[in-house]
């Protein structure tokens, strides 16, 4: 009998990864506040407009940085809930189509092309939502591959709306987690 | 074997540059309708030095190129807070205008009007397809932040409470 996948259950809810993220801007904006104590050892001799510019540009990489945490975090709750659909024998029909994916591929099923396909072919409901999802993933692949290249994404990505998307998404997908 | 009619089928193309022009005027009609209501709003504390002043900014949007749209610098006592138009091709809603302070920064979305938190079902772009007419049905709504995203009505007070709170650090 196969072994079943060893999950390491560190993966993080985007509850986690909003909550880290919200307390980083908090941190970053008191560093940058004028008012702070010790503001002059970090800033004295800078012009201020470039004080404000340092801020605004580390906001925006800690944006980048957890939009791509947000859709990691979103990547492996799609494949958990795949591998689970396999290795537990569920019923439903997400479920016996992942199955035939799970024959030729087993864990290496593509995110894209075989994982959000089978839900968008058999959760219609759910099709332009996994769409917008494809879009957000091509956005996460230039951060995670190193941004060299100009995307052509078609949409201006950040963190708020990329949660406003996947956390409604990933509610109506009710996926199965590692402990299921 | 017959020829397939190009030329037909060119012509029941829908014409996009014409779909993404008008989905442009809503999008910026709908930035207009926003700026508008804040100026009424903030009219009675000019007073107390309350300015509003609308700058133009440059957006890019793919399927609209380079395009005009407005910005609002509004200052009080020391401080000052843009609302920031960021565009309409946004994820779950059609468009989207930032309230940017030295202490945080918010974020108003144009959905319908029903809409109380995002959900799956808006995620499709309504409205600039042809035969929908939902624009009419979208209103401006204060997204909260993650983790617990809800969609509060625009009103005055919402709207001051937001001012307050992206321009003083200790209200964060």
């Amino acid at each position: 009998m196969k072994k079943p996948f060893n999950f390491s259950r560190e993966q993080q809810s985007l509850q986690e990864i909003a909550s880290h993220r919200e307390v980083v801007e908090r941190a970053l904006r008191r560093f940058y506040d004028v008012k702070r104590s010790d503001f002059a050892d970090d800033f004295g001799g800078a012009r201020m407009d470039n004080v404000k510019t340092d801020l605004a540009e580390r906001l925006k990489e800690l944006d980048r940085v957890s939009s791509l945490q947000l859709l990691a975090a979103v990547e492996a709750a799609l494949r958990i809930d795949y591998i689970q659909r396999c290795e537990l024998f569920k019923k439903d029909k997400v479920s016996k189509a992942f199955r035939w994916t799970y024959r030729w591929k087993t864990y290496r099923a593509g995110l894209v092309d075989d994982i959000l396909q089978t839900w968008r072919i058999q959760i219609p409901e759910v099709s332009a939502a996994v769409s917008e999802l494809k879009g957000a993933f091509k956005y996460r692949d230039w951060l995670a591959h190193g941004r060299y290249w100009a995307p052509n994404l078609g949409r201006n990505y950040e963190f708020n709306s990329i949660y406003r998307l996947v956390e409604p998404l990933l509610d109506e997908l009710a996926l199965l987690d590692s402990s299921s | 074997m017959n020829r397939p009619d190009f030329r037909s089928y060119i012509g029941s193309q829908p014409a996009k540059s014409e779909d993404a022009e008008s989905r442009k005027q809503k999008w910026l009609a709908a930035l207009g309708t926003l700026l508008t209501q804040v100026e009424a709003w903030l009219r009675e504390y000019e007073d107390i030095g309350v300015t509003c002043t609308r700058v133009n900014r440059w957006l890019a949007e793919e399927g609209l190129g380079h395009y005009q749209a407005t910005a609002m610098r509004i200052t009080f006592g020391g401080r000052e807070v843009w609302l920031e138009p960021i565009g309409t091709y946004i994820v779950g809603a059609c468009g989207r205008v930032d309230l940017n302070g030295s202490a945080d920064s918010q974020q108003f979305l144009f959905v319908p009007q029903e809409a109380d938190r995002p959900r799956v079902a808006f995620v499709p772009i309504a409205g600039d397809r042809p035969g929908t007419h939902l624009w009419d049905q979208f209103v401006w709504k204060l997204a909260t932040k993650p983790p617990k995203v809800r969609y509060e009505a625009l009103s005055q007070e919402v709207f001051e409470k937001a001012l307050i709170k992206v321009s003083d650090e200790e209200a964060v």
